[in-house]
């Protein structure tokens, strides 16, 4: 489920009007605001699909384990 | 053979019931039957057979099992079901060859089963053992 | 102060050690030793062959340029990796299955193995090929010149920027065909490449992480000084064009790029060695975009705060270290810059040419007669090897071309964006492949000539615009001057941006080709199977199922072609594999399985459509092949459907079931049947052979018989044999009926003198028992089509039933005809017992005798009327039991009247 949402929620925070929000003059870390964003949103992205390859993984060895005990 | 009837206390009933619906084999089997010793009383179908039981008592039964009426599988088991009659010696004679009908013969209680066309002495030996209380090996 | 001859050394020394790298790695696989290099990790480094020198330094110009504009690049592949599950998770597994070599074997395959598919999207991914080399050349270019522009010494300072393009396109021209086309491997899979393509991936990243902290913490101190510095000088960081229309379409652009690209359908399916490798790659490449990405914005806004506005932001990355007089940083950066360029033209051309090889050479040369005749043995082996090497030249030559016609125009980013729009008119067919059902050959034939003459129109020539006179024209005024026709604003929709602009026009159009076309046809049977394979991928697991179901090849046929393609060496090894496998070594027939297989094994070297034709050519030379095929195609479909809508379908299962059920109980009824029929044969045997057994017997045993007695045995014998024989000739009379057999032939009779010939016959017996035999209306002159014999027959047995079964005190059957619709019904009734009620089913069946008190002498075979029934049955009449009176039976007789009667009537 979350891999299938994954793509999509990434999809909304980069598009308009969602990443306007963060396009003006505030600064973080002396840098536009916008910046952080992309790259936050970007990085917490690549978390989540680290994970969930992680958790699938550890699903399919586990549905394996079961299989195999179960012959 | 009129020595034999005496044994019944002078009834006329008589030593042996053949029930058979075919009259040429009824016929045969009455010659070779007299011919052997006994008296004989022919009936050709089970309802007349079972009226003629509650009657009187002959020593044994030849029976056929496909009979007008009641088969002969009916009314052997009738014999069996009667206290008065269950200790009847009861020859059961058959056109069908198949195990199905010696297995159903056997359990409800046949004392000889023998399978049509068989010899006369067959059936002549048959009933001597039926007469002295014999019962061969394999009738169970 | 570098040498301009170092510099060069440096390049050269650069490609001899991956050369080297790509070799030894060759040789490692080949020696089976090929687990690091098949690890999800150098998987994942080699898809950055994404990252170009377009990322290496157009991204710098693109941030100084377009702020953040730049990152969309890199935000659709992220999307597409993060999402690996649904769209490249079943792209790679499909490709393994079908053994896919390329992008355009992949659409091709998916829509009938068509040829024409091939073709196209091979033309368009070479023209869409050709500015992305332009581009990296102009890269290797204009670096060259930065690094060199301080050495005028150097022998390449003094070549015009055109011959460093050329000298750079012949060079790396040499070395692709090196790398890449020293052999034709079955699945395409080029270890050493990808094994130099991750190692300089490495470097790329390495070196502009070196670039990146030097311009941070050593030029700008800091992240938060970077920036203050920038604003000082007055340069603050653009963002006022992002995040429009332009944004939404690079990232789709680049979205579909990281799918449609041919170096990265190479690398990401085709050199894709395990599908878990996803995995990895699922977070990790988006992650190297990311680290790519991350001193991009610091470099622009840096180069931007110290050097003057005529600088080509595109080279900060080398300049901003060159400036510092870092000169090993810079030779570094040239170095990664220079990977990055060397990397996706090694690639792209070595799947660029697989794809020019594979679709247009070997389907050329298959047609042409002389390579049919022409049967040596390396024969399309060497062909292949060949036609790559002529097509990676042409390829690069073409991307000079494009270079030197172009000026060198345009921006990095801009000519890179070009491509991207060319390859993503892929995608619709891509997606259609992978998820509509019901998309069909002509459709993605249609969506890419539309998609593919739009991107032309709107974008590709428009680059060559500054300095052609009628380019310029055509951009300004439309062609022909009409102004709908305005490159840049079709229909009259002016102001957006060029690229927005043709992507939109161009994917509509593709997309609604595709859809419009695709339902207003029907795929073929290949390509229904195609779609069956692709669409469930999934669920068919990665079975092989066969198109050839009949094969009029044999395996010596099969032999030549696939040594001709495989070479000597592995055809023979695949043969003797399918030797050692098969069960049945009798037929020299192979097996379809081992066709399907063989045509895998051949795809992988020479493309699905290609293979399929070369096996075509030999196997199905049986025209009823296409039919099955046809037939399979549908049954494939049908099943595929049916699994589909299960749920809609479990009450059609379950009739089926019970259809079977019905079907087997029948059976076993009849089988009941037959064995009951034997039983009773068997009783109606054994009851006449008792009494003659018997009565011989007697006749044997006792010689003391009178003469009567004797006589009567001897009667009653001969009496029993004659129904014994009686029995036998009914039985088989009646199975005779039964099988259909003739065994009378008919003539116009009359059925009154039938009737009356049966009571003639019958009056004896019937007297013999004060039977009144009652004829009353008998018919006259009424004529069936029948035989006389067989219609008394049955007379004669319905009168004598009537005798026999008659208990009353005054027996009596009355004989009774009617006529209606041309039929003449005759009933006997008689006052007898009746048919009893549980009776009336079975009473014409075989053996089934009444059970009526009848004279037992007199029982019959019980035959009677079974055999009446099949007689009446066989002169298409009805024999029937209907409803008498209070008491007795009566049975009726139906027959046809002749014609020319039923029209006196």
């Amino acid at each position: 489920m979350i891999a299938f949402f994954l793509p999509w929620v990434g999809l909304v925070l980069f598009m308009p009007p969602f990443v306007k929000l963060f396009d003006n003059e505030h600064k973080l870390f002396g840098v536009p605001a916008i910046g952080p964003f992309v790259f936050g949103v970007w990085g917490a992205l690549i978390a989540i699909a680290f994970l969930v390859q992680h958790f699938l993984r550890k699903a399919e060895q586990a549905q394996e384990r079961d299989e195999g005990s179960g012959r | 053979m009129a020595g034999v009837d005496s044994c019944l206390g002078g009834t006329e009933v008589a030593d042996i019931l053949i029930v058979e619906d075919e009259p040429s084999i009824l016929s045969s089997l009455e010659f070779i039957l007299k011919h052997a010793g006994w008296t004989i009383e022919s009936l050709t179908d089970g309802e007349s057979a079972l009226n003629k039981l509650s009657s009187e008592l002959p020593k044994a039964i030849v029976l056929d099992v496909m009979l007008p009426r009641r088969s002969g599988f009916e009314v052997l088991k009738e014999i069996r079901a009667n206290p008065r009659t269950s200790a009847l010696p009861v020859l059961v004679l058959t056109a069908k060859g198949q195990q199905q009908d010696r297995r159903t013969a056997t359990e409800l209680g046949a004392s000889e089963f023998i399978t049509k066309p068989y010899s006369n002495a067959e059936v002549v030996e048959a009933i001597r053992r039926l007469l002295s209380g014999e019962t061969r090996p394999d009738a169970g | 102060m570098i040498s301009g001859n170092l510099v060069i050394l440096t390049a050269f020394a650069y490609i001899v050690v991956l050369f080297g790298l790509a070799y030894f790695s060759d040789q490692r696989a080949r020696r089976g030793r090929n687990g690091f290099l098949r690890s999800p990790l150098i998987y994942t480094l080699a898809i950055s062959v994404y990252c170009t020198s377009w990322t290496f330094y157009g991204a710098v110009g693109s941030a100084a340029n377009n702020g953040l504009e730049f990152l969309a690049v890199y935000i659709g592949p992220t999307l597409v990796f993060v999402g690996w599950w649904f769209g490249l998770r079943k792209l790679v597994r499909i490709s393994h299955s079908q053994r896919i070599t390329s992008v355009a074997d992949f659409i091709s395959s998916r829509f009938g193995k068509s040829g024409a598919i091939a073709v196209l999207v091979t033309l368009i991914a070479v023209l869409a090929a050709t500015p992305y080399i332009a581009l990296q050349l102009k890269a290797i270019t204009s670096s060259l010149r930065v690094m060199l522009a301080s050495d005028s010494g150097s022998f390449a300072a003094n070549l015009d920027d055109s011959s460093l393009a050329l000298v750079t396109a012949a060079i790396m021209a040499l070395f692709t065909i090196l790398f890449g086309t020293r052999n034709v491997d079955a699945n395409e899979q080029h270890h050493g490449v990808v094994a130099a393509i991750a190692f300089e991936a490495v470097i790329k990243l390495a070196a502009l992480f070196a670039v990146g902290l030097f311009v941070v913490f050593g030029l700008g101190g800091g992240l938060t000084g970077t920036f203050e510095r920038a604003a000082e000088a007055g340069v603050t960081f653009v963002s006022d064009r992002d995040f429009g229309s332009r944004w939404i379409t690079i990232t789709l652009l680049s979205a579909a790029a990281i799918v449609c690209l041919p170096r990265q359908f190479q690398i990401t399916v085709v050199e894709n060695a395990d599908e878990s490798h996803l995995r990895t790659a699922s977070w990790a490449f988006p992650l190297y975009m990311l680290g790519m990405s991350l001193f991009t914005v610091p470099i622009a806004v840096m180069g931007k705060a110290l050097f003057a506005s005529g600088a080509d932001p595109d080279m900060f990355v080398l300049t901003l270290p060159l400036s510092a007089n870092q000169q090993v940083l810079s030779l570094f950066a040239f170095i990664g810059g220079f990977s990055s360029a060397t990397s996706m033209i090694i690639v792209s051309s070595i799947a660029l040419s697989i794809m020019v090889s594979n679709h247009i050479v070997v389907p050329v040369a298959l047609r042409s007669q002389g390579f049919n005749a022409n049967s040596r043995p390396e024969g399309v082996t060497r062909l292949l090897l060949t036609s790559r090497r002529i097509a990676i030249v042409t390829i690069l030559f073409l991307g000079f071309t494009y270079f030197w016609l172009t000026n060198g125009s345009g921006a990095l980013a801009i000519i890179g964006l070009i491509s991207f729009t060319g390859v993503a008119q892929f995608l619709p067919a891509i997606l259609a492949a992978l998820f509509w059902r019901d998309a069909t050959r002509q459709g993605a034939l249609a969506g890419l000539i539309v998609g593919f003459a739009v991107w032309v129109y709107c974008l590709f020539l428009p680059a060559f615009a500054p300095g052609n006179v009628i380019l310029t024209d055509w951009v300004n005024n439309g062609l022909f001057g009409w102004a709908w026709l305005k490159p840049q604003a079709l229909f009259g929709i002016e102001g957006i941006d060029p690229l927005v602009h043709a992507v939109m026009w161009s994917l509509m159009g593709n997309s609604m080709a595709l859809i419009g076309v695709s339902i207003a046809t029907e795929n073929d049977p290949v390509g229904r199977l195609q779609a069956a394979r692709f669409v469930d991928a999934f669920r068919l697991g990665s079975s092989n199922q066969s198109s050839y179901i009949r094969s009029s090849a044999t395996l010596n046929d099969l032999f030549r072609v696939a040594s001709r393609v495989l070479g000597y060496q592995r055809a023979t090894q695949v043969f003797d594999q399918y030797e050692a496998d098969r069960r049945d070594r009798e037929t020299a027939e192979p097996s379809p399985a081992f066709i399907a297989d063989l045509e895998s094994e051949l795809a992988g070297s020479i493309g699905a459509a290609s293979a399929h034709v070369i096996l075509s050519q030999v196997v199905s030379g049986d025209t009823d092949a296409i039919e099955e095929v046809i037939r399979m195609a549908d049954e494939t479909q049908q099943i595929l459907e049916y699994s589909q809508r299960l749920e809609n379908t479990t009450t059609e299962l379950q009739s089926t079931a019970e259809q079977l059920r019905t079907a087997n109980a029948q059976l076993r009824q009849l089988d009941q049947q037959k064995d009951e029929f034997l039983s009773q044969v068997s009783h109606e045997v054994r009851t006449p052979m008792t009494a003659i057994r018997s009565f011989s017997e007697i006749l044997l045993t006792h010689k003391d018989l009178s003469s009567d007695q004797r006589q009567q045995f001897v009667t009653t014998i001969h009496s029993e044999s004659m129904r014994l024989t009686a029995l036998l000739d009914e039985i088989l009379d009646l199975s005779a009926l039964e099988r259909g057999e003739s065994l009378w032939t008919d003539t116009d009779t009359d059925i009154g003198a039938a009737l009356q010939r049966a009571v003639d016959v019958c009056t004896p017996i019937a007297q013999e028992r004060n039977f009144t035999i009652i004829s009353e209306s008998v018919p006259r002159d009424r004529i069936v089509f029948a035989n006389s014999d067989r219609l008394s027959q049955v007379f004669i047995n319905l009168i004598t039933n009537a005798i026999k079964y008659n208990d009353s005190d005054a027996p009596f059957i009355r004989i009774t005809c009617s006529e209606s619709d041309g039929h003449i019904a005759i009933d006997f009734t008689d006052n007898g017992p009746g048919v009893a009620p549980v009776d009336r089913d079975i009473i014409f069946e075989k053996f089934a005798r009444g059970r009526g008190e009848g004279d037992m002498s007199e029982s019959g075979s019980g035959l009677g009327l079974a055999i009446s029934r099949e007689i009446i049955n066989r002169l298409a009449g009805r024999l029937e039991l209907v409803p008498a009176g209070e008491t007795g039976a009566c049975f009726r007789v139906t027959l046809p009247l002749r014609a020319e009667q039923q029209a006196a009537q």
